[in-house]
């Protein structure tokens, strides 16, 4: 089956020994950037409504299964409420999670890969940086966003600030990147759940139509359908945080 | 004359440092409540990615060695 030679070379080229990948820089990203242009290639799928998405014909199943970039492209290009707030919260971070089946396992522990201090300047120059303890996943991204590894150094600009606020801000924005943190890896489990459910909605069709048991049939279907619930209030749980993060991050 | 000059200087330093004061007691205010709404966001984030995890982990069994 196309499906399963699919899936199963992605799990092959994906995560291997790592629960994330320096997501591509490539034509996937440009593609990703360019989405909803007018303009756009035939290789970059367009925007598809959530209900298309429910339905998924084995074309569509074919489709997902051709590499790495369009499995990232499919991930975005399902339409939900807030999407767009979730790619501004989490747009900067070059280094995402990207699941398999072996990874997905071991998840804890590829997420938690411990904690690391960064001082994180502020867009604004004239306000004073924030000490983060934030995740060795998240690590690179602070880099390149010009924030040095360790604690800021003691504050000496031109704003007066009493140590008592300086604490209390470092509290706040260890909150606010930490919910960062969180949509990130919501975002990936959501992207894994996705692509899950369409491996294992095709497989339904096939035993469908092969006549397999009706009682196994209703059991897979009853674990499909818990799936796609979950996943859409997944979708507004994201969009409702992102939605809030997306006012408050700044850059 | 000269003898007012401290005093207002004095005055105008309190009213400065009292302002200062004042502006980071706004923001303070401001930052408890983002937090607040942020972390009662993140902990129904949290609790909903549990439960699709949770879900894809019954998925992964009934569809164990046929969507791979």
């Amino acid at each position: 089956m196309v499906t399963r030679l699919s899936i199963h070379a992605l799990a092959q080229g994906q995560g291997q020994g790592k629960g994330y990948q320096k997501k591509e820089q490539g034509p996937g990203k440009q593609a990703h950037k360019d989405h909803g242009n007018k303009g756009q290639s035939q290789d970059q799928p367009r925007e598809r409504g959530r209900d298309k998405e429910k339905t998924v014909a084995p074309d569509d199943n074919m489709q997902a299964g051709k590499g790495d970039e369009k499995r990232n492209l499919k991930a975005v290009e399902r339409n939900y409420r807030g999407k767009d707030d979730v790619r501004k919260v989490i747009g900067r971070d070059d280094r995402v999670f990207v699941w398999n089946r072996e990874n997905f396992k071991n998840r804890n522990s590829i997420r938690n890969e411990g904690k690391v201090t960064v001082c994180h300047k502020l867009g604004r120059n004239e306000e004073p940086p924030v000490t983060l303890s934030i995740s060795r996943n998240a690590l690179q991204a602070h880099l390149d966003h010009g924030d040095a590894q360790g604690s800021c150094p003691e504050y000496r600009g031109d704003r007066s600030v009493s140590d008592v606020f300086i604490r209390r801000r470092n509290d706040y924005y260890n909150t606010i990147f930490g919910a960062r943190e969180q949509v990130v890896y919501s975002q990936s489990i959501l992207d894994y759940a996705l692509e899950r459910l369409t491996g294992a909605r095709a497989q339904l069709v096939t035993l469908q139509t092969i006549n397999a048991p009706a009682n196994e049939i209703e059991r897979k279907q009853a674990v499909v359908l818990e799936l796609e619930e979950n996943v859409s209030l997944l979708e507004a749980a994201l969009a409702a945080a992102a939605g809030l993060l997306a006012a408050k991050l700044v850059d | 004359m000269k003898r007012m000059i401290p005093i207002l200087a004095l005055c105008m330093l309190g009213a400065c440092t009292e302002s200062t004061s004042n502006k980071e007691k706004q923001e303070i205010e401001v930052m408890d409540s983002t937090e607040k709404a942020v972390k009662r966001t993140v902990d129904d984030l949290e609790d909903q990615t549990e439960k699709v995890e949770r879900s894809l982990e019954k998925l992964e069994k009934e569809f164990e060695d046929t969507t791979d």
